[in-house]
């Protein structure tokens, strides 16, 4: 993983600082993100929640570690969000969304915690290591390179699992404000803390995740 | 999207939109049908509500048909024998239209069907 996560994207940075993984200060983390990776507001409901669900489904796989409870989540946060937020104007549904969709994961999460805790005690130790669990994610057919398709696939599996061993919280500040891409105060009313918090949560998370990086090299 | 200056998050930012482009069809289609069932207008609560109230006055008819003929029964044939023989037998209909009457003066028209008859002599109203 931490060969491959580190590599540069050469399309990307044009000449890219090869340490910089480990010496850019975690101020550098708190300049201001476009919105949503420049998305324009959307028209309608429907366009907005047709332009977040891959997203959606793939933060909450990542947190989940799994597709169908994934699925569920994003169903559920569609549904809240429509039910209940359905007049609201369209700048709001973004942390209305992602604020729904961070807690039902997290309802998700400790209700797989709690379900662990009594299997464990009912079942004898290494009983669930089927070693099943699969890639989550399966390169796409159109990708030009194979292989870089194998390492993006593994890099992807790896981040996926460097992030569930985060704290809740820094995961949750990391999945909105870098994968999703949310300002600071969107993340923030997403997370229901301060815009301080949020920085706080995300600056632990980076360097967590910069630490991980050192140790896959 | 990439003003942060910082090669782990463009390289986390980069992988997570790889994956989100190759969403397997499957998935996409259950998470567009998902979208759909989401914005379907609200028939739903209304069903809820319609559901065990439908119920509950299927279950009160049942109820009321059940026990109706075991609480009318033994004073149905009474009533209109006494109505008939009070009557000289021609107004059935008088009877079933004063129903309420009779059953709340049960115990007169006992008393009144055992009386003898006396030809050419109507009885007096209940009420009276």
């Amino acid at each position: 993983m931490g060969s491959v996560i580190s590599q540069e994207t050469a399309d990307e940075e044009p000449h890219p600082p090869r340490q910089c993984a480990m010496s850019v200060p975690a101020t550098a983390l708190l300049q201001p993100l476009p919105e949503a990776g420049t998305r324009s507001l959307p028209a309608s409901l429907e366009s907005f929640l047709a332009q977040v669900e891959r997203r959606a489904w793939r933060v909450a796989e990542m947190g989940l570690n799994d597709r169908e409870e994934a699925l569920d989540a994003v169903q559920d946060a569609m549904l809240r969000l429509v039910r209940s937020y359905r007049e609201r104007p369209p700048e709001e549904w973004s942390p209305l969304f992602w604020g729904i969709l961070r807690r039902r994961i997290t309802d998700l999460q400790r209700r797989r915690k709690v379900r662990s805790i009594v299997v464990g005690w009912l079942a004898p130790r290494g009983s669930d290591e089927d070693g099943d669990d699969g890639p989550l994610w399966e390169p796409a057919d159109l990708a030009p390179d194979p292989q870089q398709r194998l390492l993006d696939s593994s890099a992807y599996a790896a981040m996926g699992e460097a992030v569930r061993k985060l704290p809740r919280r820094q995961q949750e500040a990391f999945m909105l404000r870098m994968l999703e891409g949310l300002d600071v105060a969107a993340t923030a009313q997403a997370m229901g803390c301060s815009a301080g918090s949020v920085k706080t949560h995300l600056s632990r998370a980076m360097e967590a995740l910069r630490n991980h990086l050192e140790d896959w090299r | 999207m990439n003003d942060i200056r910082d090669p782990l998050a463009d390289r986390a930012r980069s992988l997570f939109d790889g994956a989100v482009r190759g969403v397997d069809a499957a998935t996409a289609a259950r998470l567009r049908s998902a979208r759909r069932a989401a914005l379907q207008p609200r028939h739903a609560p209304i069903a809820r509500f319609l559901l065990p109230a439908g119920a509950f006055a299927a279950a009160a008819l049942a109820l009321g048909l059940v026990w109706h003929p075991h609480a009318g029964a033994p004073a149905t044939p009474a009533v209109t024998v006494a109505a008939a023989a009070s009557s000289g037998g021609d107004s059935l209909a008088v009877a079933d239209a004063a129903d309420l009457d009779l059953y709340q003066n049960l115990d007169f028209y006992d008393w009144l069907a055992t009386q003898p008859q006396q030809p050419g002599v109507a009885p007096a109203p209940a009420g009276d």
